[in-house]
């Protein structure tokens, strides 16, 4: 995948979690996967059309997404309910639209679709004819993945 | 994944026509004997400093240390880069072999023919397809060759021979010789060296046949040699000293791809280069596209770089490098390629527009279609037979009809025979067609 | 120590209070429940009357003219389903060309914001939420 595919979603997945919930974000080694991917209990979908085809995946624990929308929403959420649905969600729509901003920047002219949140164990998301590449990060509440599957429409060689 | 704890993979080579291996974890590069620094006052079988990407690494000649065979340095092809804790050496070797799987219980004690000396430096030996291996244990090594550049290599070693049976023994007379010839260079003698420079003429008679006078003589005019060689202007202007490569390239470029191209009335050129690490050997290969293909302009040329390593790409797409990483591009050369910033150099932007950089390992080669040359150093040598078998399969796939793969010119796959790609020469440099 | 007799002069009063007497009112557009009850929490702290919600571009078009010409200020999301926040935008200036729009999204691309403001936007502020840039923004708007 295009290393200028990458750089913004890691950028953007740093930036918006450390101003959103105000901590350090370390980043992990990034690493390929078979794009069939087993999510972690909470999974945000984000569809990305235009000029490229792929989504992006923002992964976690459910344990860590109560934590974050807690923070989020100023007070300790115990049950993963619509609200903390709702935050979680909100959350990789920044990811996702501070990252196609940068990307516009670069002149690939990316879309979004609105974003759709999957809960449960034993899911898998596939994205076949696409490498996915993960970006693991360290946070205080536990491990994030940002998945990012994205192929060039046109020109299909990359 | 597999996980086989007792299982080690070798990296082996050839010095003479002995093998030897050493464990893949403690490997890290490859690639062909560029030019050395020479050390004065250094012990013989030290072979200078290379400068690799800004990184300055010792370079010992196995050969030398354990003294046997010719110390031909043309014919000496590759330096193999180990890390032994956070430091790294390399060493020279002849040719580089596969890279051989083993289970801890395959290796046999080392067997006579072996002196005590080096003992000292085998784990044991293994029996792959007829042929011994021995397997260096390469951390002794490092501490015996660091010692002796630190201290001045009074260590206690005994009889640095290689397989004793293969050595006689020298007259008083003939080691007179020798150590008249030692005085007369610069180099402060020893017990390394002295034993190191005995041994190694006694070989050199051996082999030659001639009286010892005429070993030594010879011996002078060659060493004289090596010792100017590093200081002469480089004829490349490249990153890397590599030219037979990178002229491979050309001329698979001039004489086959673009008549090609030229026939079916395109004019698209890509070439991926797989394992691009921080960019010298694309920017490079780019340089030199550009200095050399007639009429490079009306093609469209697209480099890709591929690295599995995310950070060494980001530092590649940044494409700023110290002057230390430019000493052997002509300065004049120097600003057509490079715009200077704050003391170094940043590759072009239009020049850095033409690489397309991409993060993938050798498994998703595969999303990469329509490539007509993939060039690979290092990869290979580093791989096991499936492994090799995979990822040729997978540029098989990926390459044009009658498009290439070219790997560095140590690098040897004849062992391997596969359906896509078949084997070819160009100006003595191997390389593999798509058929 | 500011009091009731002599209040301090840092004091002024909430945003949301018209000069002349009551509130403000707005409507919320954004299909995130957690955007909605965040932004309403931040207007309402100002006393701003939050008059509608709507989840997107279909509903917001058709609260506003039902509600017309109550609402003061509309806050629109860019990405929702059904109708975006840009035809949204679009639709509620053809509606009402006074009508007061400032969008509020997570996509900080330049020809979205110059987009929206051509269209007719008073304003375009990009996530995540900063109360205080909210507040000034939507004040601005107002006067």
């Amino acid at each position: 995948m295009r290393l200028e595919y990458i750089n913004p979603f890691v950028e953007a997945s740093c930036d918006i979690l450390e101003e959103v919930l105000d901590v350090k974000i370390k980043k992990e080694e990034l690493f390929l996967k078979e794009t069939t991917v087993p999510i972690l209990g909470v999974a945000v979908l984000i569809g990305l059309t235009g000029n490229v085809r792929g989504r992006v995946l923002i992964d976690m624990e459910q344990d860590t997404a109560l934590k974050i929308a807690g923070i989020m929403n100023m007070e300790e959420i115990a049950v993963f309910d619509e609200m903390a649905k709702a935050t979680i969600t909100e959350l990789a729509n920044m990811i996702g639209g501070r990252a196609i901003t940068e990307l516009h920047n670069e002149g690939f002219d990316f879309e979004v679709s609105p974003p759709t949140i999957f809960t449960g164990t034993d899911m898998e998301v596939s994205s076949p004819h696409l490498e996915a590449f993960i970006v693991p990060l360290d946070t205080p509440f536990g491990r994030i993945e940002v998945n990012v599957a994205v192929k060039e429409r046109e020109d299909s060689n990359f | 994944m597999e996980v086989a704890t007792t299982t080690k993979q070798l990296v082996t080579f050839q010095l003479e026509d002995d093998l030897f291996g050493i464990d893949i974890m403690l490997t890290q590069e490859i690639l062909k004997l560029g030019s050395l620094r020479k050390i004065p006052n250094s012990p013989y079988y030290f072979e200078g400093m290379l400068n690799l990407r800004g990184n300055v690494i010792p370079i010992v000649n196995f050969k030398k240390f354990f003294t046997f065979g010719t110390f031909d340095l043309s014919k000496d092809k590759g330096i193999i880069i180990t890390h032994v804790e956070d430091q790294h050496f390399g060493i020279v070797i002849d040719k580089v072999q596969r890279v051989v799987a083993l289970e801890d219980s395959n290796i046999k004690p080392t067997p006579e023919g072996f002196s005590k000396s080096l003992k000292q430096y085998i784990f044991g030996v293994v029996e792959y397809q007829d042929e011994i291996i021995a397997i260096l244990d390469i951390q002794a090594i490092f501490q015996i060759t660091c010692k002796d550049l630190t201290e001045g290599g009074e260590i206690g070693h005994y009889n640095l021979d290689f397989r004793r049976d293969k050595l006689n023994n020298l007259s008083v007379v003939e080691e007179k010789v020798i150590d008249q010839f030692v005085e007369s260079l610069d180099i402060k003698p020893n017990i390394v060296t002295s034993t190191g420079v005995h041994n190694y003429f006694s070989r050199m008679k051996i082999r030659t046949q001639f009286p010892m006078n005429k070993v030594v003589q010879r011996a002078k005019e060659s060493m004289l040699e090596d010792i100017y060689t590093p200081f002469r202007l480089d004829k490349s202007d490249q990153f890397f000293d590599n030219d037979s490569d990178y002229f491979a390239i050309l001329a698979l470029l001039e004489q086959l791809i673009i008549p090609n191209k030229e026939r079916k009335g395109t004019n698209k050129i890509r070439i991926v280069n797989l394992g691009c690490g921080k960019g010298q050997e694309l920017y490079s290969l780019l340089f030199m596209l550009k200095t050399y293909i007639f009429g490079f302009e009306k093609w469209d040329v697209t480099l890709i770089g591929v690295d599995e390593n995310y950070n060494q790409l980001n530092f590649a797409k940044e494409g700023l490098y110290t002057s230390s990483n430019l000493t052997r591009i002509n300065k004049k050369d120097l600003l057509n390629y490079f715009d200077e910033e704050n003391g170094n150099y940043r590759v072009k932007k239009s020049l850095r527009d033409r690489i397309i950089f991409r993060f993938g390992t050798a498994k998703n080669v595969d999303t990469i279609k329509d490539v007509d040359m993939f060039f690979c150093r290092g990869i290979f040598s580093r791989m096991e037979n499936n492994g090799i078998e995979q990822l040729l399969t997978t540029i098989g796939e990926s390459l044009n009809p009658q498009g290439v793969l070219l790997l560095s010119e140590i690098e040897d796959l004849y062992f391997v025979e596969h359906s896509l790609l078949s084997p070819k020469e160009i100006n003595g440099h191997r390389y593999y067609i798509c058929t | 120590m500011a009091n009731e007799e002599y209040p301090s002069v840092n004091e002024r009063p909430p945003d949301g209070l018209k000069p002349d007497g009551g509130n403000f009112k707005l409507m919320v557009v954004d299909d995130s429940m957690f955007v909605t009850k965040q932004l309403t929490q931040i207007l309402t702290s100002e006393e701003y009357d939050v008059l509608a919600v709507a989840e997107n571009g279909e509903v917001a078009l058709e609260k506003y003219k039902s509600h017309y010409p109550d609402i003061d200020l509309v806050t629109m999301d860019i990405t929702m389903p059904k109708m975006d926040g840009i035809e949204c935008l679009k639709k509620i200036i053809e509606f009402d060309k006074n009508a007061k729009i400032i969008m509020i999204s997570a996509i900080g691309k330049q020809d979205l914001v110059k987009e929206s403001l051509l269209i007719g936007a008073k304003n375009y502020i990009v996530k995540p939420l900063n109360r205080s840039k909210v507040l000034e923004r939507i004040r601005n708007a107002l006067s």
